[in-house]
């Protein structure tokens, strides 16, 4: 049971983005993928997600090969997605936004949406509330409630910190520990690094898309100047105050 | 994308060369049916460059402009029976009292966007169908309307062009000058408003410009182009009809202009040999020119579906094959802020007092008030807590319902949102405001637009912007090519030109990584050095707050729960219990 992302080379405007990145996820791991803007993270979400063209390599899902794939295959195979910047459905209710998610999965919608309430509390109490009127934090948990909704195996989770205060940052962070205590498999974009090294099993750091670090992540968390090498190459020394 | 006024791009050069060819060789090579078909297709390729540049440089649908057309027609008839001036006289006539025209029928529009913009257009050319079709044009009659029936209309021709071959020369003489003086204005002060408007009205606001103005400029410059398409198509056909300013023709050659490609000259006159020359060639062969329409449609589809620059745009893909290599994305570490830092440099202050801001039932922020003195002050607070809310009664945006917000003892309150930026207020975005239709200097240039300043001083300035932030490799990169960190730089060099007082920055080093975060920071800190400005930093990094701001206010729920210095704030348990958690924060 795994999630294998092997050799992959994503491409945008026939032009190579990522070249040969390899990882591979087990139930209940968590992976960050690290990386300055323009390293290639978000490319290497959407060529996952299918939405960029794959010019080599494979994606690989307990046996499953979602190589480039439609989102809805890549759902299907246990894989959700969670994007960038808290997206909700702003003019439907809470209830309504993770019943449209669920949707896919109608057979157990009450089950799923009876858990992810439990999972947010906090989204229960506002079940009859316009998603467009909810705080940032409470968005992204409606974000996160719609890939939960699809019960993944696998959760791919993009930014999710960015633009929320501290506090809802680590209410959003112990959830994904409860997730990978129940099995799921994570792998997280994060511009918080110490954050996310603390959940990782497995760190990738990009720079101009390929891996410049590829392994444990308590190493990284060990040792800031590999950190530091990784997204800067051995050019440059540089002290973070 | 070029600043140079004279600068003759390659696609500029090939339409220079196609209208030389459509001057020179066409006129010799046609008959007569076809020389007046070639003559309207120039007419509407003129003025649905009106309506192009609308919708791709403002990104505003406007459904007059046939109908524009019409009352520049009416105009030039009726200036051709009554007196005898001469046609240039009455061309020019014609095309500005359409551009008043153009201007009164933007009056409604100008405070509407999108969709309702669109229908109000659309309305606008109903009425003008409806006046077109009772009253006629004018042949040669009495009165005011001029309309006699059964008499036969003289139209005068230019001196230099009174055959028809000469006419089409001429025609698509005065049409190259309409797409010159587009391309000119979109080049100067308004092309880079356009371009924020386009991004969004708010960030043009705090970028100084006066969205009103800038606005009615527009539609005055398509009304103008639009009167001088009916006044020429008047000369061509020396009657018209109404049936040939439906509203529903408006339509069509907003929905041509879309399938041809409105960024580009090409697709205008694509969109005018569409509308024109394919009824006319179905009509030889002896096809119903109805058929037309169902090609039209055809068009549409594939721009919908394939073609979001239009078949301009395909073409454009082909020839150029996007040779240009890019240059390397900026790394923050090789960002060198100055070392002078934070030196307070003069005794300024900003007083917010007692600010309340109702949002029908949700008081969103209810009697804050902070006299902040230090340069660099931060606010801090949940989701939701308003502190975007407050930024934006800074701006101008929201009104507070009391209290005032004033900068050693200037107040705000008088000052309208593009008033406060000449004054030196900026601003940076959540969401960052970078059009992708300027380059990276002109992104910046525009904050300066309005200044008294030369335009050597305003260049020079936005150079040393950009060399603060060490974006100078990028000056010339369209703002569609920057990753999010070199947005977030851009913001800040727009932020430091033209002598600012007061830069508020909301959430800069959202979406960046630790090292981008304090390559930032490093530039936040050198600000006032560099400006004498004060800076206002919301942003949810705890510790890019806790390492540039000297005082910082907390909100939630819209109330002030703590102000002071930073380091007292974040070690107050109400600010932990609300904002940070429970965890001990290390400042």
């Amino acid at each position: 049971m795994s999630f294998k992302v092997i050799g992959l080379n994503v491409q945008s405007g026939g032009k190579n983005i990522l070249t040969n990145i390899s990882f591979t996820l087990g139930a209940g791991e968590v992976i960050t993928i690290l990386g300055s803007n323009g390293a290639g993270k978000s490319e290497l979400v959407l060529g996952i997600a299918g939405v960029l063209k794959i010019g080599a390599g494979q994606v690989v899902v307990d046996g499953t090969d979602i190589t480039a794939k439609s989102p809805d295959i890549v759902r299907a195979a246990g894989v959700a997605v969670v994007p960038e910047g808290h997206k909700v459905l702003t003019q439907l209710t809470v209830d309504e936004n993770l019943r449209a998610a669920g949707s896919l999965r109608w057979h157990d919608i009450e089950a799923n949406l009876h858990k992810t309430y439990e999972r947010f509390p906090e989204l229960a109490d506002r079940k009859t509330q316009l998603a467009g009127t909810l705080s940032g934090g409470q968005q992204q948990m409606v974000a996160l409630g719609h890939a939960l909704m699809s019960a993944p195996k696998y959760l791919v989770i993009d930014e999710m910190s960015l633009g929320l205060a501290p506090l809802i940052v680590k209410r959003l962070f112990g959830v994904v520990h409860e997730l990978q205590s129940q099995g799921v498999g994570i792998v997280i974009i994060e511009q918080f690094t110490d954050l996310a090294l603390g959940v990782a099993d497995h760190a990738v750091v990009l720079r101009g898309g390929r891996d410049k670090y590829n392994g444990p992540a308590d190493i990284l968390l060990a040792n800031p100047e590999q950190l530091d090498e990784a997204y800067f190459g051995t050019g440059h020394k540089r002290t973070i105050t | 994308m070029n600043t140079h006024l004279f600068h003759v791009t390659r696609s500029g050069a090939a339409g220079l060369l196609f209208a030389a060819f459509a001057c020179l060789i066409v006129p010799l090579v046609v008959g007569s049916f076809w020389l007046s078909v070639f003559t309207s297709t120039a007419c509407f390729a003129l003025a649905a460059a009106g309506t192009a540049f609308m919708y791709a440089r403002l990104g505003m649908v406007s459904l007059t402009q046939v109908g524009l057309m019409g009352v520049g027609g009416w105009v030039m008839l009726r200036l051709n029976y009554a007196y005898g001036l001469p046609f240039e006289v009455n061309l020019i006539l014609a095309s500005l009292i359409t551009m008043i025209f153009g201007m009164i029928l933007a009056l409604p529009a100008l405070r509407l966007r999108g969709l309702y913009l669109a229908l109000v257009t659309l309305m606008a050319a109903g009425g003008l169908e409806i006046i077109f079709a009772t009253f006629q044009f004018p042949n040669g009659g009495g009165g005011f309307w001029g309309v006699e029936t059964g008499r036969t209309p003289f139209m005068a021709r230019p001196i230099v062009a009174v055959s028809d071959a000469a006419y089409l020369r001429y025609t698509v003489c005065v049409t190259t000058f309409g797409f010159l003086l587009i391309e000119m204005a979109r080049r100067l002060n308004p092309g880079r408003a356009w371009a924020m408007i386009r991004r969004s009205e708010a960030a043009a606001m705090a970028a100084g410009i006066n969205v009103t103005l800038y606005k009615t400029i527009a539609f005055a410059l398509a009304g103008l182009i639009g009167g001088l398409a009916g006044g020429l198509l008047a000369g061509s056909l020396g009657l018209l009809d109404g049936g040939t300013f439906r509203a529903s023709e408006s339509i069509m050659v907003f929905a041509l202009t879309v399938v041809g490609g409105a960024r580009y000259w090409l697709g205008v006159v694509i969109a005018a040999a569409l509308f024109r020359i394919v009824p006319a060639l179905l009509n030889n062969w002896g096809v119903d020119a109805d058929l037309s329409f169902v090609i039209f449609g055809a068009g549409l589809l594939h721009a919908v579906i394939t073609a979001p620059n239009g078949i301009a745009g395909q073409v454009l893909d082909v020839v150029t094959k996007k040779a240009a290599k890019p240059t390397p994305s900026i790394d923050p570490s090789q960002i060198s802020a100055p070392t002078v830092q934070t030196a307070k440099t003069s005794d300024s202050t900003i007083e917010i007092d007692g600010i309340k801001v109702q949002f029908g039932g949700v008081l969103a922020l209810n009697n804050v008030s902070a006299c902040m003195a230090e340069p660099i002050s931060g606010i801090i607070g949940p989701n939701g807590a308003g502190k975007t809310t407050l930024m934006n009664v800074f701006s101008g945006f929201v009104a507070s319902k009391s209290g005032s917000i004033s900068v050693d003892g200037f107040d705000l309150g008088s000052l309208s949102p593009h008033q406060r930026s000449e004054w030196g207020l900026r601003r940076s975005f959540q969401k960052e405001e970078i059009s992708e239709d300027l380059t990276v200097a002109e992104n910046v240039r525009v904050q300066i637009d309005t200044t008294r300043q030369s335009a050597a001083d305003k260049k020079a300035e936005v150079a040393r912007a950009l060399a603060y932030v060490g974006m100078t490799t990028k000056a010339r990169t369209s703002g569609a090519d920057l990753n999010t960190f070199e947005r977030r730089l851009t913001d800040i060099a727009k932020c430091i030109v033209g002598a600012p007082k007061l830069i508020m920055l909301d959430e800069p080093a959202g979406g960046l990584s630790i090292q981008e975060t304090n390559a930032l920071g490093d530039l936040i800190l050198g600000i006032h050095a560099q400006t004498g400005a004060h800076v206002l930093l919301i942003d949810h990094d705890v510790d890019l707050i806790a390492r540039v701001c000297s005082q910082t206010l907390v909100i939630d729920f819209g109330v002030p729960i703590a102000f002071g210095p930073t380091h007292a704030v974040l070690s107050d348990p109400k600010v932990k219990a609300a904002y940070l958690g429970t965890e001990e924060f290390a400042s």
